[in-house]
């Protein structure tokens, strides 16, 4: 079902947590909630959900009926905490049929739901044991099966990732996957780790100090994010930025920092650009290369580094260098000779995916 | 040189003399309540107070628990026994029952004023009992409960309660709160929540809060005195009244039986409940 959130805001002991978040999710969307620690997507979803009251005049609206001030139970949501909250004394059984025997399922249809939620989620032969007695990975599906039991309309996921290693988390992504393709409902996400968001999500909600910073499908957070912080807190190695002036002559712009002018004669900006105008680049490490990439680009220029370090990814090079004083970090396939530290080296940088922010606010221009 | 390992004898001897010492020092007194209540009055008079009985005799707990005489009615303590469970019992449930609510509401439902509440209720825990004597008199007698045993356990009851929600509170406030989400989310309410998910991760601080209750209700002597009802006073009140006879001889032996069939049910509780005592204690149920 779609969900709407209109003007929320949440204060807690008056310190406001949330600022006017406004979200639109559609039915059978999966909407992944990202954002650095304590950034409120815990508490956003716990509004969401009835756990947290909302300030005077925000809205939460399912399936376009208002839910704003209904309990838990009468919105059909069903949440998985980021510590799962499996209730210790029961067993699994117990603990995923325990929603349905509050809401009066009869007992065969209980009985039912129960066998099909525990194929699906392959914990058949988990149903006689205590949580304590399960691995992570195992609690993380007996907590998935309980919230599945109720058919949600909307399915609220806190970090249900955070506790499991790397490997489970991978093999879970894809599980969750499935289910999501399966089930078709709505899920809401959240995370604060981008590589989950970036391979889970139809659209990604970047949240940071309670503030909605940008909503958009993955390649929109990645190829044009909104502000700095998007820009900052989206991709690994970090986007690498170059502080700046705008220079415009001839219809053509171009931006110039300390040492390298960079011509975005292609670039759509948001706003006219101004000669003279402070604002920063913003060039991911994939678009810099230390081969020429395509000579005849315009959009192509070419300038000296010093290398500081290289990291081997196995199949890539993550290469860290400086160019004056400013750390730049770029990409490269692992292969032939690795640029070794404190050599000079020449590389070309392809800007017809750069950003450009203004210096002072931060925004995408 | 001093050898290490002798100096760590020495401490050894030296930590065992003192524990011994005071093994000693506690234990004398129960050891001479025992062999006495086991000796003829002659012998109690004539012999020495630490020798063991030259005859073991059991006159002296036949009569304290059947016939020594309360008052005007010489029955024992035996029916002082039934008298002390019929209230102890019921005040020990309701009281526990109330507190493990209470913790659980004050923690976990959190409303306005929930921490002066608390904070009202802890006062109620160190207030001396004598400061409501009067009050407490006349109240029962306007509810028309004075001198009964239901007085005594609703007094009881109204006393354990700061008590055993403090206990409870304590040890509900490390509970997660996303366990409570989860059931609210599963869509049960207070009770459900309470009984089916809260409850059952308590029974050692049920434990801790049964003992002390219970010894509580049991030992407390001032409100058994005072609103117990006449006859049938619970037993510590009934124990005063036999030790403290002041007619004829003074019978050793039957006091020492009677005070220590009145210490039974004590003892025999932290002998069964104190593994439970132990850990809720050591679980951080009673901190703060
Ligand atoms: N009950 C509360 N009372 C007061 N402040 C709170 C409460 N719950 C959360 N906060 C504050 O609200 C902010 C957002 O918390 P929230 O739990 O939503 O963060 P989060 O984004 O989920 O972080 P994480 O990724 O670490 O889980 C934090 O600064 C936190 O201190
Ligand atoms: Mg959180």
């Amino acid at each position: 079902m779609s969900l709407s959130i209109n003007n929320l805001n949440k204060t807690f002991s008056k310190s406001l947590v949330l600022k006017d978040i406004n979200l639109e999710i559609e039915k059978g969307e999966f909407v992944v909630l990202l954002g650095p620690s304590g950034c409120g997507k815990s508490t956003l979803l716990n509004c969401v959900a009835g756990l947290e009251n909302v300030d005077f005049g925000g809205k939460i609206l399912i399936n376009k009926k208002e839910v704003t001030h209904l309990a838990p139970k009468e919105r059909n949501i069903s949440m998985v905490f980021q510590s799962y909250a499996l209730y210790p004394t029961m067993n699994v059984r117990q603990n995923i049929t325990f929603g349905m025997k509050c809401r009066g399922v009869p007992r065969p249809e209980m009985e039912e739901t129960l066998k099909k939620t525990a194929d699906l989620l392959q914990i058949g032969d988990l149903l006689d044991r205590k949580p304590a007695s399960l691995s992570g990975g195992q609690r993380q599906r007996v907590a998935m099966g309980r919230a599945l039991v109720h058919k949600p309309d909307i399915f609220l996921l806190d970090e249900p990732m955070s506790n499991l290693d790397a490997k489970l988390r991978t093999e879970m992504r894809v599980e969750l996957k499935n289910l999501h393709r399966d089930l078709n409902t709505t899920i809401v996400f959240v995370t604060h780790d981008q590589v989950e968001a970036m391979s889970l999500a139809n659209r990604i909600a970047v949240l940071n100090h309670g503030i909605l910073q940008q909503m958009g499908t993955p390649d929109e957070i990645y190829q044009t994010p909104k502000n700095l912080f998007v820009a900052e807190f989206i991709g690994s190695p970090k986007m690498n930025f170059l502080p700046g002036v705008l220079e415009v002559s001839n219809e053509e712009a171009s931006v110039v920092t300390e040492f390298v002018r960079f011509p975005v004669g292609h670039y759509s900006f948001n706003e006219t650009p101004e000669t003279g105008r402070a604002v920063t680049i913003g060039i991911r490490p994939e678009y810099i290369f230390n081969h020429e990439s395509n000579p005849k680009s315009k959009s192509s220029v070419c300038f000296e580094v010093v290398i500081r370090n290289v990291e081997n990814l196995g199949p890539d090079l993550s290469v860290f260098c400086q160019l004056g004083k400013i750390q730049l970090a770029f990409k490269i396939p692992n292969s032939g000779n690795k640029p070794k530290y404190n050599d000079t080296v020449k590389v070309w940088t392809e800007l017809s995916e750069c950003s450009i922010f203004c210096l002072k606010k931060g925004t995408r221009l | 040189m001093i050898n290490p390992h002798l100096s760590m004898n020495w401490q050894r001897v030296t930590i065992y003399i003192c524990l011994s010492f005071f093994l000693i020092f506690f234990l004398a007194p129960l050891y001479v309540m025992l062999v006495t209540s086991f000796k003829s009055l002659e012998e109690i008079r004539e012999s020495s107070l630490m020798l063991l009985p030259s005859e073991w005799i059991f006159d002296g707990w036949m009569k304290a628990w059947d016939h020594a005489c309360v008052g005007l009615s010489c029955n024992g303590v035996k029916p002082h026994f039934m008298a002390t469970f019929s209230i102890t019992i019921p005040a020990l449930l309701l009281a526990v029952f109330l507190g493990a609510i209470n913790g659980y509401a004050l923690t976990q439902w959190k409303f306005k004023g929930s921490d002066l509440l608390l904070a009202g209720l802890m006062m109620g825990c160190f207030m001396p009992f004598q400061l409501y004597l009067i009050p407490i008199a006349v109240t029962l007698r306007e509810m028309g409960i004075f001198g009964t045993a239901l007085g005594l356990i609703l007094l009881h009851t109204v006393y354990g309660v700061p008590l055993t929600t403090l206990l409870f509170r304590n040890y509900y406030v490390s509970l997660p709160k996303e366990l409570i989400k989860a059931a609210l989310i599963d869509g049960a309410g207070f009770f459900r929540i309470f009984f089916q998910v809260v409850l059952p991760l308590s029974p050692s601080i049920v434990m801790v809060s049964v003992i002390l209750i219970f010894t509580g209700i049991y030992n407390d002597f001032i409100f058994a005195l005072t609103f117990g009802e006449v006859g049938k006073q619970p037993v510590m009140a009934a124990l005063n009244n036999i030790v403290n006879s002041t007619y004829g001889v003074k019978e050793h032996n039957v006091n020492m039986a009677a005070t220590l069939l009145t210490a039974l049910p004590t003892l025999l509780i932290y002998l069964v409940a104190g593994k439970f005592f132990i850990r809720g204690l050591t679980s951080g149920a009673i901190k703060g």
